[in-house]
């Protein structure tokens, strides 16, 4: 808020700054209901790798009944920021906002900004803010590290008056401020603020209906503010008044029952042995996605590289089908848009992406792979004035939009409140890659009948009935198609010619609840409901799926005791579904080449039924010594399709074999006190997990009915280790032990089954060097060694799974300039795919299937060969202008810098008698341009 | 094909490779059919098979021609050619002169003759869903040899192999060994596509053959004629490259009548796909794979080729086979005077 227009600026006339409402700014620190109404580009922790120090949060220890007074940190030594030249010579005025982390000895260790106004302002503030020093904020009079927002406004100095006529000198100043509720960010009216004067007097005024109080024309000096409202908390602060000077304040007012923790690092630890979040800055960031939010999970350890652009999900060695991606909870069939364009949710609706590798705990079920979950984000209402500073005094009622455009698709958002308490998101995306993708297809000899397209399209409307519930309402789907007439058939398939129609669809609409019943008791309750579907058809050949799933998921968190906390889950998937099949009988991976397809004829099948698969799960978060946390659980499923129940007992442990500080210590008093030391964590976890059949595997006509489960059990084992305050070290051995997998073989009758005989194992290591984010760098060093086997039945040769990579190796960083520059690079260095050789002569490497007049491949050893080593650079700049109304922000994103002609496969000709390789995509710019409000 | 690559690359959206040799261009020994009498037959009906071959070697590396064929492996696991190698291998292997064992059948020359077992159908279990028309596969396999047909070893990927003058076993430039699948039905049946000759530039021209009377070469020594009844072309110094040389549209003359339902499945309203292979012995054409009708879409009238002359004068074959997706084919041959 600018001085009001006769009051001269103060010293060298050009610089003021307030903090924004102390007691505001402890919001940062209380947990994700406090500080996510407020930010939307968080630099937490991630991949924290499980960032498992066992940190005491509100919801984690039961509340003290002597409740800890905090009192918030001052400032002692203010350095002044010297005004930037440019902005000067533009007669530009701004405001930043700035989070401060606060040590305990009350030192600024880190200045990021928040908030940024560009032209040099950022920087000029984050500059200054670093030479801060604040007395500590304490609680119960022990110093504790703390987190607060600053704004430092730059305002410029009037012109100077004519040496003729002085302006006279003033005298008084103003107070005013403006009063929120913490955490829902809504104005708090009606409070009574007492303000005592420096004589000693008291002047009582009460806050109007948009929360805001003043007193004008008052004289310089120190006033004790003091804010009180029924069902909140009292506050009371300092506050210097200076002649000639407006001080606007803002006090975030915490509820009674909100506890006062303060949380300065970490996360609640998982209740898996690894989970890996990555945070909206690193998703929109690592170089080589497109800023998408889904592709940046394949630079995490543990994800292996997809071959060519095939958007798969391969984790920790599992075939693709074994992973599920999640929204909030409710799986969803697909993540990536038409080869891995782009995922299905865009970045800017996401909050948070976790993922988890393995041993994940008993509320996830039915895989036995890995996870991953995408937390969907609150629409965003909070004001901002010019130049994107926040606009205190406005309220919590905004409106926002977003457009942006890049060589694959658009999309637009807008978000905004609708009454008091309740706002709402929108959000579609459509691709425009038809528009060069179908002369690419008609010059290849197909007919475009339905150019290649896809959308996808969000709406949430989400509302806080209490400080400690929430309720959000959404709907969200995505859409891929296209159909081809391919003219000209390929001569090693001549199947793959005809007519070709592709596509997958979903929508669901899903109702989330979350509440706290009571200190002890917490609910969250998601129920969902849609319709997916698949189509493919090719020539003869025909699948279609359509399935209506309703999926309910219910918990019940109790806090027991001391150090246990039960967590009680019931999930349901009912879904009907309708399938036809028409196609021949698909090899399954590891068996020969079965010949063209276009001559075998086809089985048909068409079913119509409903999967009903309940389940019920329970497990224990117990803390029996300090630094030790051990997470046993069982799951129970039932799939009436298989006729079969599962139990899947599961157990992880934590152990802080070095502790971050003493028991009975806190942490902030052990930083306090010098006492703090690098964390050292051991971590290990056994488990049961099981995954049904797939529907083609027990279908009548082209499976064998009555198979069980897929059955793995996963162990894992490793250490984490703190190198510096900002340097994570993560090491995690694993090891899945398969059993009971469906494999099929010859039967009695001389045709092919299918049966449970099928066993495997994956190995492997997964390390995590990680800088954790600040003001400006994140980055992360990962690497994944693992080998996966698997045998179609005892004795059976054993064979490596298409998708194993021994080594992946990803370095990646990205480093704010300043100025709204941003750049990053990945590099990734990974083992080659796997291949199955033909026969080498003087074999024939083929066979000539004459009623297909193509040749079929005599092959060797399953996936034997490996193909060259995979290397490749990626690179990243962003820029983003902020203007007064709104921002604009570009990126250039540079997938395989220098080119590398990267092997994908082996391509052969027509009798297989030559080959060649494919390589994958060259040096690929691509750009995106974004505007937003 | 090398569009149909480009539209495999595109749909893989991958990147680029170099070309390899394009099965149009006979330039080694090839098959390029193999034709059933009765692509569907009825259990212990009889079935003769004919092998179109071609010895595209150079003269001087061309060998006298050895076909064999054998048969004996009925309703391997799964209708897969590979499960009748372990049958095979598991029958007592005849003495020499002797008679094949029962249900095995051995043959030499460009044709064969094969009487399916009369309980091919009853022989297996029968089809799940009662709506689908049962059926069963007896395989018949060759070999098409610049050399000498001899036995092999499971090491060699097939039961023969085929050695040289010197006896060195001889690769795939001068050996080809492959399958034809006969397909049973009690009812249902299924003819080879009626071709009707040969159109060259929009013009109706003389075939050489059609079928089984293209087996052999063809003695005659036609000549260019005002009528255009024997195509005949300029040659080309770029050597059939599509983007030096002239293009001469080529096409089999087909009828869409050839195109039959498909009525062994449940569900009705598919037709047969159709579609042409184009070869050349020497030149080249720019669409080698061509779709004659789809089973969703139906007849696809634009199914010609354009032809690249060689920049070799002389008579040259060009072949067209048209095969459907149930067994069936046919082809048709024409020689072309590069002048």
């Amino acid at each position: 808020m600018l001085p009001p227009p006769s009051f001269p600026a103060r010293a060298r006339g050009f610089v003021r700054s307030r903090p924004i409402g102390w007691l505001a700014l402890f919001a940062v620190g209380l947990g994700s209901t406090g500080a996510r109404a407020q930010e939307d580009d968080r630099s937490g922790a991630v991949p924290s790798g499980g960032s498992g120090a066992v940190i005491k949060r509100p919801g984690d220890a039961p509340p003290d009944p002597k409740k800890a007074v905090v009192v918030p940190p001052k400032l002692v030594r203010f350095q002044e920021a010297p005004y930037p030249k440019e902005a000067q010579e533009q007669g530009l005025q701004g405001s930043v906002v700035l989070t401060l982390t606060i040590d305990a000895t009350g030192k600024v260790t880190a200045a990021e900004v928040k908030e940024g106004a560009g032209h040099g302002f950022d920087e000029a503030a984050q500059a200054a803010a670093l030479g801060f020093e604040f007395e500590p904020a304490t609680r119960d009079g022990k110093p504790i590290p703390v987190k607060i927002l600053y704004r430092y406004d730059f305002t410029l100095r009037p012109a100077t008056p004519p040496p003729d006529a002085p302006p006279p000198a003033p005298t008084t100043g103003n107070l005013s401020g403006t009063l929120r509720i913490a955490g829902a960010e809504a104005p708090l009216a009606g409070a009574e603020v007492s303000v005592t004067l420096p004589d000693g007097s008291v002047r009582k005024v009460t806050a109007d209906a948009q929360g805001r109080w003043s007193l004008e024309g008052v004289a310089p000096g120190k006033y004790r503010v003091r804010v009180a409202a029924p069902g909140y908390e009292t506050t009371s602060e300092d506050e210097i008044v200076a002649a000639g000077e407006a001080t606007e304040v803002v006090y975030r007012v915490v509820p009674e029952a909100e506890g006062l923790e303060i949380d300065v690092v970490g996360d609640k630890p998982p209740r898996e042995v690894t989970r890996r979040t990555l945070e909206r800055r690193e998703i929109s960031r690592i170089p080589g996605t497109g800023g998408d939010a889904l592709r940046s999970i394949q630079s995490l350890p543990g994800v292996a590289r997809p071959p060519g652009l095939a958007g798969l999900l391969i984790v920790r060695g599992s075939a693709p089908q074994d992973s599920l991606a999640f929204i909030d909870g409710t799986g969803v069939p697909l993540i990536y848009h038409f080869g891995g364009l782009s995922s299905v949710v865009p970045t800017e609706l996401l909050d948070q992406i976790d993922f988890y590798p393995g041993n994940f705990g008993v509320r996830y079920g039915r895989l036995m792979g890995g996870i991953v979950d995408v937390k969907l984000r609150p629409p965003n209402t909070e004001c901002r004035g010019d130049y994107g500073k926040s606009k205190e005094a406005a309220g919590n009622d905004c409106f926002h939009g977003l457009a942006q455009l890049d060589l694959i698709d658009g999309r637009l958002m807008l978000e905004g409140p609708i009454t008091d308490g309740w706002s709402f998101l929108v959000a579609g995306r459509r691709s425009w890659i038809d528009a060069w993708i179908t002369p690419v297809l008609e010059e290849a000899g197909a007919g475009v009948t339905s150019a290649p397209v896809y959308y996808d399209y969000q709406a949430i409307v989400e509302a806080k009935p209490t400080a400690k519930s929430r309720f959000s309402l959404r709907a969200y789907g995505s859409d891929d198609r296209f159909e081809i007439l391919i003219e000209d058939p390929a001569a090693q398939e001549p199947a793959f010619g005809g007519n070709l129609t592709f596509g997958t669809s979903f929508v669901r609409v899903q109702g989330l609840y979350e509440t706290e019943l009571s200190r002890r008791v917490s609910l969250s309750t998601m129920i969902a409901t849609g319709k997916s579907s698949l189509g493919f058809s090719l020539g003869t050949f025909k699948f279609e799926v359509d399935v209506y799933p309703v999926d309910i998921n219910s918990e019940f968190a109790l806090k027991a005791a001391d150090g246990l906390t039960f967590n009680a889950g019931y999930e349901l998937q009912l879904a009907p579904f309708d399938v036809f099949v028409r196609a021949p009988q698909p090899p399954r991976p590891g068996e020969p080449d079965p010949g063209p397809f276009v001559t075998r004829p086809p089985l048909e099948t068409q079913v119509s039924d409903t999967a009903f698969r309940p389940a019920w799960y329970l497990d224990a978060e117990i803390t029996p010594a300090y630094g030790l946390r051990i997470v046993p659980g069982f799951r129970v499923d039932y799939a009436r399709d298989t006729g079969h129940a599962d139990f899947s007992p599961r157990v992880v442990a934590r152990y802080d074999l070095v502790s971050p500080f003493d028991e009975g210590d806190t942490e902030a008093e052990a930083y306090a006190g010098g006492r703090r030391r690098m964390r050292t964590t051991v971590k290990g976890g056994v488990g049961l997990f099981h995954q049904p059949p797939q529907f083609q595997e027990t279908d009548e006509v082209f499976g064998t009915p009555g198979l069980r489960s897929n059955r793995a059990v996963h162990y894992s084992l490793g250490v984490e280790q703190e190198l510096t305050r900002w340097i994570d070290l993560s090491v995690e051995g694993f090891y899945k032990d398969l059993t009971q997998q469906v494999s099929r073989g010859e039967n009695l009758a001389g045709g092919f089954s299918y049966g449970n005989n099928g066993l495997g194992s994956t190995m492997g290591l997964e390390t995590l060097l990680k800088y954790k984010p600040d003001a400006r760098f994140f980055g992360w060093l990962a690497y994944t060694l693992s080998r996966s086997v698997r045998q179609d039945g005892p004795g059976e040769e054993e064979y490596l799974i298409q998708f194993d990579q021994t080594h992946n190796l990803t370095l990646l960083g990205s480093y704010r300039l300043g100025r709204g520059w941003e750049f990053g690079a990945r590099f990734r260095v990974i083992s080659g795919g796997l291949d199955t050789p033909v026969l080498a002569p003087p074999a024939l490497p083929a066979l000539y299937a004459a009623d297909a007049g193509a040749y079929v491949p005599l092959q060797g050893e399953p996936f034997s060969r490996r193909l060259p080593l995979f290397h490749q650079l990626d690179l990243r700049v962003d820029k983003r202008w902020q203007f007064r109304q709104w921002a604009l922000s570009a990126y250039l994103d540079v997938q395989n810098a220098y080119n590398n002609a990267a092997v994908e496969s082996l391509l052969y000709n027509y009798d297989f008698s030559q080959s060649t390789v494919q390589t994958g995509l060259p040096i690929l710019p691509s750009i995106g341009v974004r505007g937003e409000f | 094909m090398r569009r149909a690559a480009l539209l495999l690359g595109v749909v893989a959206a991958l990147g680029c490779a170099p070309e390899l040799d394009v099965p149009s261009e006979v330039q080694s020994l090839r098959v390029l059919g193999v034709q059933k009498s009765k692509p569907y037959a009825r259990p212990g009906e009889a079935v003769d098979l004919a092998v179109l071959w071609h010895d595209g070697r150079p003269p001087e590396l061309r060998t006298p021609v050895e076909v064999a064929w054998f048969s004996g492996c009925v309703n391997p696991p799964a209708d897969l050619f590979y499960g009748c190698f372990q049958s095979l291998a598991e029958a007592e292997p005849p003495a020499p002169g002797a008679p094949p064992p029962p249900g095995f059948g051995f043959g030499t020359g460009d044709t064969f003759a094969v009487t399916l077992p009369a309980d091919v159908l009853s022989s297996r279990p029968p089809p799940t869903d009662p709506e689908i028309v049962p059926y069963g596969t007896a395989f018949v396999f060759f070999a098409v040899c610049g050399g000498t047909i001899e036995p092999g070893t499971a090491a060699d990927g097939f039961p023969l192999v085929c050695r040289g003058p010197s006896g060195a076993l001889l690769g795939s430039r001068d050996f080809v060994a492959g399958y034809s699948t006969i397909y049973a039905y009690e009812s249902v049946s299924n003819a080879n596509p009626a071709i009707g000759g040969f159109r060259f530039n929009g013009v109706d021209v003389d075939t050489d053959c059609v079928g089984v009377d293209c087996l052999g070469p063809d003695d005659t020594d036609p000549q260019c004629s005002a009528t255009g009844a024997t195509p005949c072309v300029d040659a080309c110094a770029a050597d059939g490259d599509p983007a030096e040389c002239p293009g001469y549209s080529i096409t089999p003359v087909l009828d869409p009548s050839i195109v039959e339902p498909d009525r062994t499945q449940p569900s009705r309203g598919y037709s047969e796909q159709l579609w042409i292979a184009y070869y050349v012995e020497r030149g080249s054409v720019d669409r080698e794979l061509r779709l004659v009708s789809d089973a969703v879409k139906g007849w696809r009238p634009e199914f010609a080729t354009q032809l690249y002359a060689p920049k070799e004068k002389g008579p040259m074959y060009v072949w067209a086979v048209v095969r459907d997706n149930r067994g069936g084919q046919n082809w048709t041959r024409m020689k072309v005077i590069v002048r």
